[in-house]
């Protein structure tokens, strides 16, 4: 419970639902904005299975704990005993430092493949074919059996090695000890995340999160790198966080079509394609917002727009500028928010 | 006729034994012969290698029935181990796509496992006819039996596809049968064909039966504390619930410094494989599990199985206590009672048996309830398909839950029994009463459990080992042999 307590805020009531949202990947603009706005886009999600009926037991029971409490009927905000719980939380937990990899990755299927490439590896670099293959989905070995038919001539143990004391170098010894406990190979038996809780002082969730966090890690590092196993990784990166049709418009967009061509090139409504750009314009570093919003529009929004980003609302610009459509303002939003995360 | 001496070349060339055990070699040359075998053989005996040499020899695919996915892919596995690797399970764990290409390439399979509710699928069994059969195995063959405590309706249908299938040589295979399951059995499976049946007793001679009564749940922990912390390791403690396998080994692990972790069905498939593996590589000095653990598990030097919960009944006692002791050494089943337990088995009773009441309503309603009244749902639509009244629905779920009762009474008795435990369960499997009743037999009501005599009590030396807590650089050294 308390490990959500770090994503609410002392003066924001409205999260509750935002949260829930982005943390199971409900996406539509408004949540992504708003979550844009909160800085959790980074937990988008993490949580896939988060269902709305424990997620609002739990929040039920925060506001019970008088962790939580109801500002004037808009929503739930910290209170001072929720602040100091979610520091305190903070401090004795494990804390996810790449929370936004899980977007990223088919996180999953991953796991399934890093264990059985340890395990593996670890056998063969005992020359040991007789071993009971590790819990693992029939996809996990069948990329497994595909990339050893390529490799296995290659000096297996040593080039794995190499690529995981380079990751874990720049990870704490402390957690780099947990993560490698968490693997089996030749007579080397892992530990599960109840045991290493019980030796380490942790909870059994900071050890899964934990894992969930290096082991996601590791992929990128991967990816990143030029090692024989960045091929078991490539096939599961996602190319972007865009939604499928969402990538299509984008593509248009900066092939340089105008939104009224892509409106007729892919036989979609002027909205559909309106919301595809602002969840572009959310994803996307270097979106380029000039081509749809005017020097004039920016003029205009520049003046009348001031202050806490939260608290622009678009029936103040309608009331001098009715022609200017919400999506432009919404644009605007976005772009501001983004210019001031960078400062 | 095969020469005992090609036989055991065989056994070395694909398993790595040098010696069958007891009764192996009975129904293997049964099998051979052509001849179809009920064998009726204790656990820990190796039935599965009995196919599985059969299945080599030949050279031909091994078709297994068997009702229980975890013991199927435990089977797999094992094969996988020995380097077999031309092995399926068609269960409903797998993947469409995979299941899809496994149904229409069954010719390349040397052993396919089959869920008993695969058999109603049209083209697994067209594609089963295509196959030149070395052998037909139905495991676990008491679950044909409406008497056996493991019943399970699609049994009911092997009989019938055997015949469609041109009479295969078939080998059926359980730990344990009354004499009433075995004629069922036969009856089901092979109606007025002739079968060899092979029995060895149930009886293990090196397993001490002992039953301590305990007054109350407190009572009952603390004297779980006291065994596990003076009894030999490693050893196994049979919940009927998950949550309390948890409960218990929170308790242990926090009372004694013994390695601990429980087993069950609500655990991840990651983490079951991990307390396995741990506790086959002598890491754990105790498991405290559901029965989903330990079918297919082959451990030789278990000390001890503890009952936490009254089982259900004799045969699947007698199951689980066989974990202990296969490699012969003095081991020990220790089943703890408390009164009220009967009351847990009673209502466990209540929840796989639908009432009149459910059974009605189902009936009723059963286009709107198909697929989602769980398992209770599958058992009565099971019925319903093969066109029953509910009338003869209620009767047969009736029948089913007084043999339940009397299974329960039967386990209760031999609980509470004054006489030779042993005798009584010989009896009850209808075997000879020869025992002679001596001290290292079993602990008759109201006696202290003779631990000491019995060489049963660890010394300081025995105690396993904590895990090595290693740096990641050794860990890593240690995994790829550097």
């Amino acid at each position: 419970m308390d490990e959500l307590l770090c994503f609410f805020s002392k003066n924001q009531p409205r999260r509750p639902a935002v949260i829930r949202q982005v943390l199971s990947n409900k996406r539509t603009v408004s949540n992504l904005f708003w979550g844009l706005r909160y800085k959790i886009l980074d937990w988008l999600a993490i949580c896939p299975q988060l269902e709305r009926e424990k997620f609002d037991n739990l929040i039920a029971a925060m506001v019970q704990n008088k962790l939580l409490a109801e500002i004037n009927g808009q929503g739930l905000c910290l209170t001072e005993l929720g602040a100091r719980r979610r520091d305190n939380f903070a401090e004795i937990h494990y804390h996810m430092k790449s929370p936004y990899l899980f977007s990223r990755f088919k996180v999953q299927l991953w796991q399934d493949i890093l264990r059985l490439l340890v395990q593996i590896v670890s056998e063969a670099s005992y020359g040991n074919t007789h071993y009971y293959v590790v819990a693992s989905s029939f996809q996990a070995r069948d990329s497994i059996k595909k990339w050893y038919q390529d490799y296995h001539e290659c000096e297996l143990g040593q080039l794995l090695s190499e690529q995981l004391l380079l990751f874990l170098k720049n990870e704490s010894a402390d957690d780099a000890t947990i993560f490698m406990q968490l693997f089996y190979g030749h007579e080397y038996v892992a530990k599960t995340a109840e045991q290493i809780a019980v030796n380490t002082g942790w909870s059994t969730r900071d050890i899964e999160v934990l894992w969930n966090d290096l082991s996601v890690k590791f992929a990128d590092f991967l990816c990143e790198g030029t090692s024989i196993f960045k091929v078991l990784v490539i096939p599961l990166k996602k190319t972007g966080l865009l939604s499928k049709s969402a990538t299509e418009t984008y593509r248009l967009y900066a092939s340089g079509m105008t939104v009224a061509k892509i409106k007729s090139v892919r036989g979609l409504k002027e909205s559909t394609v309106a919301e595809h750009l602002l969840e572009a314009a959310i994803f996307v570093p270097n979106f380029n917002f000039k081509r749809l919003i005017s020097p004039l529009e920016y003029s205009i929004f520049s003046k009348l727009f001031k202050g806490n980003i939260d608290n622009w609302h678009y029936e103040k610009l309608q009331e001098t500028e009715p022609k200017i459509s919400f999506t432009k303002f919404r644009l605007y939003q976005i772009e501001q928010s983004k210019l001031e995360m960078v400062e | 006729m095969i020469s005992d001496k090609k036989l055991e070349t065989a056994l070395k060339q694909y398993f790595g034994f040098s010696k069958f055990r007891s009764g192996q070699k009975e129904v293997i040359r049964n099998l051979l012969s052509r001849e179809s075998t009920l064998a009726i053989l204790p656990t820990g005996t190796g039935k599965s290698l009995c196919y599985q040499l059969v299945g080599k020899i030949y050279k031909k695919p091994v078709v297994i029935v068997s009702p229980l996915i975890s013991l199927m892919q435990d089977q797999v596995e094992q094969l996988r181990f020995a380097g077999e690797k031309k092995v399926i399970a068609l269960t409903s764990v797998l993947s469409f796509k995979r299941k899809e290409y496994a149904v229409s390439h069954l010719s390349q399979f040397d052993f396919i496992y089959l869920a008993p509710e695969m058999l109603n699928k049209k083209e697994v069994v067209e594609n089963l006819f295509q196959l030149d059969l070395a052998l037909f195995v139905v495991d676990e063959a008491h679950c044909i039996s409406k008497w056996g405590p493991d019943f399970r309706p699609d049994y009911l249908g092997l009989g019938e596809l055997r015949r469609e299938l041109n009479f295969p040589t078939t080998l059926a295979l359980t730990a344990t049968a009354t004499k009433r399951v075995e004629e069922d059995i036969i009856g089901n499976l092979f109606g007025t064909q002739k079968v060899k049946v092979i029995r060895h007793s149930v009886d293990r001679p090196n397993i001490f039966l002992a039953v301590e009564k305990v007054a109350n749940q407190k009572e009952k922990n603390k004297k779980v504390i006291k065994l596990v912390e003076r009894l030999k390791a490693p050893g196994l403690i049979y919940f009927s619930s998950k949550k309390k396998a948890d409960e218990i080994a929170q308790m242990i692990r926090q009372k004694t410094k013994l390695n601990v972790s429980s087993y069950h069905a609500g655990r991840s498939a990651i983490d079951r494989y991990t307390v396995q593996q741990q506790f086959m590589l002598g890491k754990l000095d105790v498991i405290c599990a559901t029965s989903a653990f330990g079918m297919g598990v082959n451990k030789k030097n278990i000390r001890y199985v503890i009952h936490y919960h009254l089982p259900a009944d004799l045969e699947s006692y007698l199951q689980e206590i066989g974990r202990a002791g296969r490699d012969g050494q003095q081991s020990i089943a220790i089943l703890l009672y408390q009164e009220s337990d009967v009351g847990l088995q009673r209502r466990l009773i209540d929840m796989t048996l639908p009432e009149d009441e459910m059974i009605q309503y189902y009936m009723d309603n059963a286009q709107k309830l198909t697929g989602h009244a769980g398992e209770q749902g599958e058992l009565l639509d099971y019925y319903r398909k093969q066109g029953l009244s509910s009338e003869r629905v209620k009767e047969i779920f009736s029948r089913r839950r007084s043999d339940k009762i009397k299974n329960l009474n039967e386990i209760l008795a031999y609980t509470n029994t004054h006489h030779c435990r042993r005798a009584y369960i010989k009896k009850y499997f209808g075997e000879k009463d020869n025992q002679i009743h001596d001290r290292s037999c079993c602990q008759l009501s109201g006696e202290e459990l003779p631990l000491k005599e019995l060489k049963m009590i660890k010394t300081e030396k025995e105690n396993i080992k904590n895990f090595d807590d290693n740096s990641y650089q050794r860990v890593i050294r240690k995994l790829f042999n550097l």
